[in-house]
């Protein structure tokens, strides 16, 4: 794999940037077949397009959103590509793009009419957010440039396969000024990744116009930037596309790194069918645009050059419109949804089961550094798709050393040091994980996961529930998290209720036995797991830990002390001081349950319930934030399900309202529970 | 000259020991402030330690290769002089951020209810105070209840129960009177119940399904001294089902002014009657044919006679009821049931003999569903079955009466001036004096007794 090397002043190479001026298709390897293709392609968008219009107008499409004047440069830049063999990342105006990669009218009335056999999302996402696993055309969200990271991580994995594919992602240039698109080149680049990627300028970001978008005259100029070549040409001529696109796949395959092709553009209708752009565009504007449309250029030219008579193309045109009238009569006439669709799909259906450790597993005394270590290794040794990435991860080890000695074990390749940018960590492992591998990314901080907020929770969370089921994302994020280590406002936080979303699983470990065991279940989950271990737990306690492999199933609670008087709920950390607390009262006679939740979203309610309905009196105890937390919740599920059991109001205790840990040690130690803290309130629930 | 303890540091936000590789100094060197002393590698990092303070080593506590614990005692050292006029510190961590005692040295940590109280309130803004009003509100209980509470506060909760509580009472058929609370204002807590319930070793679970007729209307018994037990006494437990009846009894006589009347039948035309049809009816139905049947035909055709006996005192009006609901005592070794011939004015006497059959084989054998026990108008009471001759029974909460059969006896009568022996029954007759007066209860025994005499043996049964 590439290797960043520092660059000696004779060995500087700086990337061009250069305008490419149109190109006769008799001067490429284009032929008068090929070119009858495209056209056949182009009309099919256009008049699927058209037909989408009338579908809104009807009321049956409440949102469209059109390719209009994209054809050319989509047709022209996927042609080099191989259809089930290439992948794609698309965005939201890739209609001809996607057909050209195998997707069908049908497929799309289907995604436009909201169907259950929509193969897009089965009709859980509005139309223009292409997907199919049969074709490597992977989901995209609404969110800008999300799709970029997920092509480049993609991208890696095909090449650690070396199976001379690639990836092409496509973007609108007001997506450009998103930071994952920067993420995307500059990962991309580092690791010389065969990957194109292709900018469809049509010269507004909805309405805000180029200027307004970058300083910069052409956004492919951008490219120099990150260490790779960009081009900019005329899109609405496909056969300059085509030429471009030619040379930046072969670049792709042959291990040359990226390019950023940008196509200059017209968007013929409005943004979407929401928008009315003649609030911002003038009347002369809109009239010159359809003197300059890519599909009548291309037309005219067939017909000057005899590659298609004026019958020939009456005649396609009644083809395509007959195969549109089919498609849209079929997607008419597929079953709607049901409302309990919406419930599908959240998460994979099978779940690893648990396992023993072999019998005569030997076991060592071991801290969760250790035990954490250990699990990696055993996993990356028996499953080559493992991969690890993130911040340091390599010959440092990671900051707390978690990944200590992988890097020389298994390789750079397989062990990354990435950039300092913790969106693409995240997006990148998602495109790991579409592409076949099972990535473990390291975010250096939990604090530092909220960069990547919108990765985790709005496309690795809901991957699985939007492509309906045909794209799943097994992959695990680690990070360090909580207090008590004077780690202050930013190497404190406890972030697992901001970032519970359905659709990922949170796991939080209390022992070094207890941090292997789950961390074999979420690297074999078939669904992301957020995996945030508490730095004080890290070296504060050892354990006999058997050696290889054993797994603790996620979503069940462990009763690490059963008692009758009082439960306490918690996880983590908090786990330890409860049972010091525990032993406290009970030399006072009260008999404590303290029950370690592991799993803290989705909660195990069962567990919960058990012990709220045994004990009558219940502690939920969290380091996070008082409010609006998982503790929080834990509380709402016994208020709402275990009432009649109880004995008491349901008691928290948990961090103060303010908006982190405070560094100054009286300050940190006043935001967070102790084991005296928990002592008072469990005294204070027993005198109830 | 003072001396101070120094401590081993925490080098590191995961770290908690440190093996020390090498002191740079030996006892009896001078220590100067912020000077390296000694090397400690951990699993993180390997650092130079400085001095905490300026003075002379005078005894290293661990050595070199030795792996402590963050905050335990590495070295002695004296202080310069006399340590500047103020109190030497006992202890000085080896470097300026203090560890941090998972476990406590005892700090005195207010509640985290009181933190965020203190925390968030100082500057109420508009913005912060629906935020921080909670968390005050919280902090107030506690320091509310640590003043001195008047002995009505202390009790304040005396007779309030949780949820959970009542549920535990219910299953184990506690009765929570008995209970004495030691939760917030002598609260009964579940963990009460609980050590009350262990507290009556060899209780047997109570039979759930099955309840004296009336079971579900309120209990309450009121609470009585209890006697000391002396030597030689035994405490027998309340079963679910003793607790019930002593409840229900307690308050048929607590609330119901009872009044009693008695009459003599003559029942030779019963006797003759059933002789003639023992055997017959025995052959067809199975099972023998008692006396019971009789008194309840006479007592259901009596009460649709007489309906105002039919009914239940209501406080502000009498509830006059259209069904014939006829409740029957069953008495066992170790419970009373009473359950219920619905309709019963519907059925012929063979009818009302199977209906007595039915009920009383299924609550031996406790298949009674809780439809069989409830909903009953009047009883009818067998203790003659048992030898007695005047039974005084206490009427089920709900009804106006009880009528009871006593035993059969025969006896000398005067019959036409003459000395006769006839098979001679006392109709015993406990009725609710607010619904019913002297004269209607009369009526109606009367009532029955005639009915019971004018059978013959010619009387159809069918």
């Amino acid at each position: 794999m590439a290797q960043t090397q520092s660059k000696a002043k004779e060995t500087t190479r700086v990337e061009e940037w250069y305008y490419q001026e149109p190109v006769d298709w008799r001067d490429t390897d284009l032929d008068e077949e090929t070119l009858r293709s495209w056209f056949h392609l182009m009309l099919l968008g256009r008049q699927i397009d058209y037909r989408c219009q009338v579908l809104n107008r009807q009321g049956r499409a409440p949102f469209i959103i059109s390719c209009a004047g994209h054809e050319a440069a989509q047709i022209g830049a996927s042609w080099p590509l191989r259809p089930q063999h290439d992948w794609i990342s698309p965005y939201y105006r890739d209609v001809v793009l996607c057909f050209r990669m195998g997707l069908t009218p049908l497929d799309l009335m289907l995604s436009v009419l909201a169907k259950p056999a929509d193969p897009a999302s089965g009709g859980k996402q509005t139309p223009g957010h292409f997907s199919d696993t049969r074709h490597n055309i992977i989901s995209g969200g609404s969110p800008l440039a999300t799709q970029m990271v997920h092509g480049v991580g993609a991208a890696y994995a095909l090449k650690m396969d070396g199976a001379d594919k690639m990836v092409l992602t496509s973007y609108g240039e007001g997506a450009g000024a998103e930071g994952d698109a920067h993420e995307a080149f500059n990962f991309a680049a580092i690791y010389k990744l065969p990957i194109v990627f292709l900018c469809q300028n049509n010269g507004f970001a909805i309405s805000t116009p180029f200027n307004k978008e970058y300083a910069v005259e052409h956004a492919a100029q951008r490219a120099l930037g990150y260490g790779f070549p960009g081009v900019t040409l005329d899109g609405r001529d496909p056969v300059t596309v085509y030429h471009v696109a030619k040379e930046a796949v072969a670049r792709a395959r042959g291990d040359q790194g990226p390019t950023l092709i940008e196509t200059i553009v017209d968007r013929l209708g409005a943004h979407s069918s929401e928008d009315d752009q003649r609030r911002y565009r003038t009347q002369e504007e809109l009239e010159q645009l359809s003197s300059n449309d890519c599909l009548s250029r291309f037309r005219t030219k067939l017909i000057e050059q005899d590659i298609l008579s004026e019958k020939q193309v009456q005649e396609y045109e009644d083809d395509v419109k007959g195969e549109v009238t089919q498609a849209t009569r079929q997607g008419l006439d597929s079953p709607d949804a049901k409302p309990e669709d919406a419930l599908t799909n959240v998460y994979a259906l099978s779940v690893p089961e648990a396992k023993d450790p072999a019998p005569d597993a030997e076991t060592e005394e071991v801290n969760m550094v250790q035990a954490l270590r250990d699990a990696l290794a055993w996993e990356m040794e028996h499953d080559e798709r493992v991969v690890v990435l993130g911040e340091d991860v390599g010959p440092k080890g990671g900051v707390f050393l978690v990944t200590d000695g992988l890097y020389h074990r298994f390789g750079g390749e397989r062990v990354l040091d990435t950039p300092i940018a913790e969106s693409s960590i995240a997006g990148v492992s998602l495109g790991l994980a579409l592409a076949g591998k099972r990535p473990v990314a390291e975010m250096q901080f939990t604090d530092f996961a909220h960069m990547a907020f919108n990765q985790i929770t709005n496309e690795i969370a809901k991957f699985r529930y939007r492509t309906n089921g045909d794209w799943g994302v097994p992959m695990v994020i680690r990070a360090p998290m909580g207090g008590h280590v004077h780690g202050a406002l930013y190497h404190s936080q406890s972030v697992e209720a901001r970032f519970a979303t359905p659709g990922l699983k949170i796991v939080i470990p209390s022992t070094p036995y207890e941090a292997k065991g789950l961390l074999f279940s979420a690297m074999r989950d078939e669904d992301p797991v957020l995996f945030f271990e508490h730095k004080r737990l890290y070296r504060m306690v050892k354990e006999a830990v058997p050696k290889g492999d054993y797994l603790i199933p996620l979503q069940q609670a462990r009763v690490v002390r059963a008692g009758d008087d009082i439960s306490v709920f918690c996880y983590g950390l908090m786990v330890h001081y409860a049972l010091q607390a525990a032993k406290n009262l009970e030399e006072q006679g009260y008999s404590i349950e303290v029950v370690d939740l592991r799993t803290v979203y989705p909660l195990d309610k069962d567990a919960i319930l058990a012990s709220a309905r045994k004990t009558g009196k219940c502690l939920v105890l969290y380091e996070d934030n008082f409010s609006v937390s998982i503790g929080s919740e834990v509380a709402a599920i016994i208020a709402d399900e275990a009432w009649r059991w109880l004995d008491a109001p349901v008691k928290r205790l948990g961090g103060l309202d303010v908006p982190a840990m405070p560094y100054a040690e009286p300050m940190e130690n006043f935001f967070m529970p102790n084991p005296e803290k928990v002592t008072q309130a469990l005294k204070e629930l027993a005198e109830f | 000259m003072p001396t101070t303890k120094v401590t081993m540091p925490q080098l590191g936000e995961s770290v908690h020991e440190g093996t020390i590789s090498k002191w740079l100094v030996k006892p009896g060197d001078k220590l100067v402030e912020f000077e390296p002393m000694l090397e400690v590698d951990t699993d993180k990092v390997n650092a130079e330690v400085p001095a905490p303070v300026t003075g002379v080593l005078k005894e290293i506590l661990a050595q070199e290769g030795a792996t402590v614990q963050a905050g335990s005692e590495i070295a002695i050292v004296e202080l310069e002089g006399d340590g500047k006029g103020a109190a030497a510190p006992e202890k000085v961590e080896a470097t300026a951020a203090a560890a941090d005692e998972p476990a406590g040295g005892g700090d005195a940590m207010p509640s985290a209810e009181q933190a965020r109280a203190a925390d968030a309130q100082p500057r109420p803004s508009p913005q912060a105070a629906p935020q921080a009003q909670a968390p005050a509100e919280a902090a107030e209980t506690p320091a509310e209840a640590a003043e001195a509470p008047a002995a009505a506060e202390r009790d304040s909760q005396v007779h309030r129960f949780s949820p959970g509580v009542l549920m535990l009472a219910e299953e184990s058929g506690v009765d929570l009177a008995r209970i004495k609370g030691t939760g917030l204002g002598g609260r009964v807590t579940k963990r009460d119940v609980r050590q009350f319930v262990e507290g009556q070793s060899g209780a047997e679970p109570a039979p759930a399904e099955s309840a004296p007729a009336g079971a579900t209307s309120t209990p309450g018994a009121a609470a009585e001294q209890p006697a000391a037990a002396r030597e030689g006494d035994q405490t027998v437990p309340l079963t679910r089902m003793r607790r019930l009846i002593a409840e229900n009894m307690t308050k048929s006589k607590a609330t119901i002014p009872h009044a009693w009347q008695t009459q003599e039948v003559d029942m030779s035309g019963v006797v003759g009657n059933r002789s003639r049809h023992k055997a017959a009816f025995a052959e067809r139905e199975g099972f023998s044919l008692t006396y019971l049947p009789y008194v309840i035909a006479a007592a259901v055709a009596s009460l649709r006679e007489h309906p105002e006996v039919n009914a239940t005192f209501n406080g502000d009006a009498i509830l006059v009821h259209g069904n014939i609901n006829l409740g029957v005592s069953v008495g066992f070794e170790d419970t009373l049931l009473v359950p219920v011939i619905k309709s019963a004015d519907s059925l012929s006497l063979a009818g009302i003999a199977r209906a007595v059959n039915d009920l009383a084989g299924r609550a031996k054998t406790k298949q009674l569903k809780g439809d069989d026990l409830q909903g009953g108008t009047f009883t009818v009471n067998n203790s003659g079955t048992f030898g007695t001759l005047f039974s005084y029974s206490v009427i089920s909460p709900g009804q106006a009466g009880i009528l009871t059969m006593e035993a059969i006896v025969e006896r000398p009568v005067a019959v036409r001036g003459m000395i006769g022996i006839k098979p001679m029954m006392y109709l015993c007759f406990s009725f609710d004096h607010r619904t019913l007066d002297g004269l209607q209860a009369a009526r109606y025994l009367t009532s029955c007794r005639q009915w019971l005499e004018a059978v013959t043996a010619e009387t159809p049964i069918y």
